[in-house]
């Protein structure tokens, strides 16, 4: 540690704002509004408005985390509701319906809107104070993350009120999830708050992405980095192809319950299957998903409680790789009461021991990380201990699933739900810890000691009395109210466990917000021990992170004056031209703005079928999305790149090519699922006695000259710009833009001679496979041609011609979509 | 850690004798396969557990900072980049030892589903055991429907306790799970698929089948009967019944509020999807 390194807590305003930039008084001459939108300050944390506005992602990371706290007690009621309907053999409590409704929303608010935020609300603000990055890469789309996020959990709540909300299960098993088994709006408007919840993980995993392979500070290579950060890297990798799966499922199964395709219901195809295929394709990796962020948070409260370095770090973070590696070549496991033949089981029973296995490495690390340590047994580490305790538990009733002749009789009780939140709540009890640990950081006080330890000894007596006595009562079939007269025991003992662990829950709550106002002030570092960069900042930290540029070049953490900063390291970006003074932006109102856009556009969706007073929902909706749109990309909103940064292995492209770059591999994963699902369901068929759709290939032809010739105009365009051409970069413009329309009109006339042959989406698998997929393409295409309307009167004016990168991103996006022609014009006309 | 070592080394043995039972190929029913291999598992996780988690909570006894003593040599610094703290050997004995037990006890698992998937003893092979009888079950939300050979079909399902019964299963509206918790078995009801197992029913009774996935709202009551007959009562039974029987919901459940439920109540349903 040098000393030019300022840890004085004088120098920071107690609002988190730095002492050395005053915040802007707005002038009594705007009007209100104009006021409230003012973004060139951050209001204080006192202000409605600085939450509101703020893209900051300590803010961010403190509002995911609030918010998943909420969805914690939601889910939390809902399951209180469940284990009170137990306490009895017989269904006596809720209706059969509102028990399914229960058990569904309950899985789906914990595994989605609780566990995953929860851990990103911390990963928000750790991760960047561990690389050493002032912010995320894309501080607007991460406040966007968020706001989608919390949008969707309403829309899922509003479900409630549209005639119920989904009943099939979490694991949303067709076809009983298409409205011939399920006709309420609410259980459309679930999944469509499902989608938007994965639009806002995407959002979140390219900015995740982008930052921690771009922003890493001199010195701090990937295998350097601290574990937390780790499992949240390789998480949001996981994130990345897994979610883009679900979104294929969820947009397949919303179109077949408000378009009328056919996909999970049609005679001759195997729509069930396609089901379980697509659902556990995501499914398995969300495990990890869930599981990791845990994990990493229990090793750095190893590290630091035991006084000892993790023992094999490097075996650690190689076991977590595997881990997410191999997690998508598991899936099947969930299906070995399905069909599928005994070769392809036994293959799966050997990759899902695999991976197994690198867990149990992990475990001995942590527990040996143990062994001449001096253990501190404060709240934090009492949590990360008892997690690892039970996630032990959980891990050995977990291998008894694995073999497969076990599973066959398991499969389907509570044997599964036991082992599930066994490990799952094993993650959630990490993160409390977590919460704990981090707490003094996010808030510069102490939580109150005792009440910490009360509420760990609470939460892990209420965890084991709630969950034990399912392992012994493991033949109640899951997701029953009916269960076997004999076993009532076990059930109301479960229940009681189930209320202590709840009112364990409260008490880290109130903890938390007790303390705010009485907890004793900490120093920037309170534990001793703690090796990480967040621990070497005031708590909390100030607005902009760091006192000088963090280096990790001398063997350890430094704060180097901005100008000094030797360039001999990490990779040297030559300062953007678009970057004003480095005065970096921190507020946006477009964020709210986009996601309640967003918000009332998919409610109007979930009825939109229905007509009535859903379709002005969906125009208002659409409209407003349009609006916000158009100001999130006109605002001036200006983020510095660090001039020096570790970028492997991404150091050539810039952040945000970069980040274009790990959307499209989601949208491969997007269109891979679609057109898996086409192969699957046509194998299903018979491959050749499925009828091609179009009657004549020729327009798909033409249409696939029309985007090559289109992605060639974009290259000339780019070219045009490179050399200062400003008519050249609108005529190449211009004509992608026609092109692309003659693509679309060009569709709309075979799609409506298609109609007039009374083809239609609903009219069989055929129909619904070709329509959706290449309408999902056409999609791509008319949102490809927004962003050509957008540029084109910015060209005009020479926005290109000092900076050609908007036009290298665009294009990356339209060669894509091309590709994925190239893809579909053979699959769906001619073979 | 020897204590572990050894520990865990002696529990595995405990395993090995009933290995050399099972190798000889021959077909077994899950309620043979299940209770043997599940206690195995119960076993030597239960004592894995036992091992692993009293030497956590010895560790942190054992090693528990008790306030006054100074610091331990080189511990981590603030900022410090971090290095992989050794002890890798310790790790990888380990991890051995805990996937050879994982391995081992997962290879015994598949040897015995062998064993399961083989299906019902071949009738030449075996002059012990009766022809089969092949019986479909068709799942409907919320009731099973099981059809026989000679197109007799039933909401209670009779077999003979003289010979091995063959289920076909499949669905015909949403995904249903069929099981028979005394006989350990379960299979998915899958709509346009089939997937079997089997049984040896072995003394006269009536059990319970119940369903194991979400399928509705009846899901929790989704339940019928299975009447284990006498061998010659059931073939008097069987040769009276026809094709032609369309069964009511009342004649076969017991329980009202099956009726109540009847899938015929959703046959329009049903035709949307067709
Ligand atoms: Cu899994
Ligand atoms: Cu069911």
């Amino acid at each position: 540690m040098s000393d030019d390194r300022s840890t004085d807590e004088s120098a920071v305003q107690p609002d988190g704002g730095h002492a050395s930039r005053p915040l802007a008084e707005p002038t009594s001459k705007q009007s209100t509004l104009r006021r409230f939108f003012t973004r060139d300050d951050l209001p204080p944390y006192g202000a409605l408005r600085r939450w509101l506005l703020t893209t900051n992602h300590k803010d961010v990371g403190v509002l995911y985390v609030v918010t998943a706290l909420l969805f914690l007690v939601f889910g939390g009621v809902l399951a209180l509701l469940m284990r009170i309907e137990l306490l009895t053999p017989v269904g006596d409590f809720l209706s059969a319906d509102g028990y399914n409704q229960t058990v569904s929303t309950h899985g789906l608010i914990m595994v989605f809107w609780f566990l995953s935020p929860f851990a990103f609300g911390f990963a928000n603000y750790i991760v960047p104070l561990q690389i050493g990055a002032k912010d995320l890469a894309f501080p607007r789309l991460n406040a966007l993350s968020y706001w989608l996020y919390l949008f969707s959990g309403i829309l899922l709540g509003l479900s409630f009120f549209q005639g119920g909300s989904f009943s099939g299960g979490w694991t949303m098993y067709a076809p009983l999830s298409v409205p011939n088994y399920m006709p309420q709006i609410g259980s459309t408007t679930t999944i469509l708050a499902l989608t938007l919840f994965v639009i806002s993980v995407t959002v979140s995993s390219v900015n995740f992405l982008t930052t921690m392979h771009r922003m890493r500070a001199p010195g701090l290579t990937l295998r350097r980095m601290p574990l937390f950060t780790w499992s949240i890297l390789l998480t949001v990798w996981m994130m990345l192809f897994a979610f883009a799966a679900l979104l294929a499922a969820l947009l397949i199964l919303s179109s077949d319950r408000i378009l009328g395709t056919t996909y999970f219901t049609a005679e001759g195809t195997p729509g069930s299957l396609l089901w379980t295929h697509l659902f556990w394709f995501f499914g398995h990796p969300e495990v990890y998903i869930v599981f990791f962020p845990a994990l990493g948070a229990m090793a750095e409260m190893f590290q630091t409680f035991t006084g000892r370095r993790l023992v094999g770090r490097k075996w650690f973070i190689v076991s977590m790789l595997l881990v997410a590696l191999q997690s998508f070549l598991v899936w099947m496991h969930h299906m070995f009461l399905t069909s599928i033949n005994l070769q392809i089981k036994t293959l799966f029973m050997i990759t899902t021991i695999g991976i197994s296995l690198p867990f149990d490495l992990m475990v001995f690390s942590l527990i040996y990380t143990m062994v001449k340590g001096r253990l501190r047994f404060t709240t934090p580490f009492l949590f990360a201990f008892g997690s690892l305790f039970v996630f032990i538990i959980g891990g050995i009733t977990g291998v008894f699933l694995g073999a497969v002749v076990l599973d066959y009789q398991l499969r389907g009780t509570y044997w599964v739900v036991a082992h599930f939140h066994y490990v799952m709540v094993s993650g959630v009890m990490a993160l409390v810890g977590a919460l704990y640990y981090w707490y003094p950081k996010l808030t510069g006080r102490m939580y109150n000691r005792r009440l910490g330890k009360l509420s760990f000894w609470l939460f892990f007596a209420g965890f084991n009395l709630l969950y034990f006595p399912m392992f012994i009562a493991w033949e109640t079939p899951r997701r029953v109210f009916d269960y076997p007269a004999e076993l009532t025991g076990f059930h109301q003992l479960a229940t009681v466990g189930g209320f202590l662990l709840g009112f364990a829950f409260l008490l880290v709550i109130w903890n938390c917000y007790r303390s705010l106002w009485d907890g004793e002030t900490v120093s920037s570092n309170p534990w001793a021990h703690a090796t990480t960069a967040e621990w070497a900042i005031p708590s909390p930290p100030p607005l902009e992170n760091f006192p000088g540029m963090p280096s990790y070049e001398s063997g350890s953490l430094d704060f180097l004056d901005r100008e000094t900063a030797s360039t001999d390291g990490g990779t040297v970006t030559k300062p953007t031209p678009s970057s004003h003074d480095g005065h970096d932006s921190h507020a946006s109102p477009w964020p709210l703005g986009i996601s309640i856009g967003s918000f009332v556009l998919f409610l109007g969706l979930s009825g939109v079928a229905t007509g009535g007073i859903y379709v002005p929902i969906t125009i208002v909706g659409g409209g407003l999305l349009a609006v916000t749109l158009l100001g999130f990309g006109l605002e001036s909103f200006s983020v510095t790149e660090p001039a020096v940064a570790e970028r492997w292995p991404f150091a050539g492209i810039e952040n945000g090519k970069l980040g274009v770059w790990i959307f499209l591999a989601s949208d491969i994963v997007l269109f891979g699922a679609f057109v898996g699902s086409y192969v699957f369901l046509r194998a299903g068929y018979g491959w050749e006695a499925w009828k091609i759709v179009p009657h004549n290939p020729i327009p798909g032809l033409i249409n696939t000259y029309i985007l090559l010739t289109s992605s060639f105009c974009v290259v000339l365009a780019l070219v045009a710009a490179q050399k200062g051409r400003r008519w050249g970069v609108v005529a190449g413009l211009t004509t992608t833009l026609l092109l692309g329309i003659a693509f679309l009109i060009n569709k709309g006339i075979e799609w409506i001679e298609l109609f007039h042959h009374n083809i239609w989406l609903s009219t069989d698998v055929q129909a619904s496979t070709f329509f959706l997929t290449t309408g999902l393409h056409g999609l791509h295409v008319v949102l490809g041609l927004v962003i050509v309307l957008y540029m084109i009167p910015r060209a005009l004016n020479g926005a290109y011609l000092d900076d050609e990168r908007p036009v290298e991103y665009f294009g990356l996006y339209w060669h894509f979509v091309d590709i994925v022609w190239l893809f579909l014009f053979p699959l769906f006309y001619i073979l | 850690m020897s204590v572990l070592v050894g520990l865990t080394v002696q529990t595995f043995g405990t395993s090995a004798p009933p290995a050399t039972v099972i190798l000889q190929g021959q077909s077994r029913t899950m309620s043979e396969v299940f209770p043997h291999l599940f206690s195995i598992f119960l076993v030597l996780g239960t004592l894995v557990g036992i091992v692993v988690l009293s030497y956590m909570v010895y560790v942190a006894v054992r090693y528990r900072a008790d306030g006054e003593t100074d610091e331990l040599k080189d511990s981590p610094q603030l900022g410090e980049l971090p290095e992989g703290g050794g002890d890798g050997r310790k790790l990888a004995v380990s991890l051995t030892l805990s996937a050879i037990i994982v391995i081992a006890l997962i290879s015994y698992a598949w040897f015995l589903l062998m064993g399961v998937e083989g299906g019902p003893p071949e009738v030449s092979g075996e002059p012990n055991s009766d022809k089969p009888l092949s019986v479909t079950v068709v799942g409907e939300q919320f009731a099973w429907k099981y059809i026989y050979p000679n197109g007799n079909s039933s909401y209670t399902l009779r077999v003979p306790d003289d010979r091995p019964i063959e289920l076909t299963i499949t669905s015909s509206d949403v995904m249903h799970t069929y099981g028979i918790p005394k006989y350990d078995l379960k299979t998915d009801a899958i709509p346009a698929q089939n997937t079997t197992t089997w049984f040896n029913p072995d003394e006269t009774e009536t059990v319970e089948a119940n369903c194991y996935e979400l399928c509705g709202t009846g899901h929790s009551e989704m339940t019928s009967e299975v009447i284990i007959m006498d061998g010659a009562e059931f073939d008097r039974w069987y040769a009276q019944t026809t094709s032609d029987a369309t069964p009511t919901p009342n004649e076969s459940t017991t329980e009202g509020a099956h009726a109540m439920d009847h899938p015929q109540s959703r046959l329009a349903h049903n035709h949307v999807l067709v």
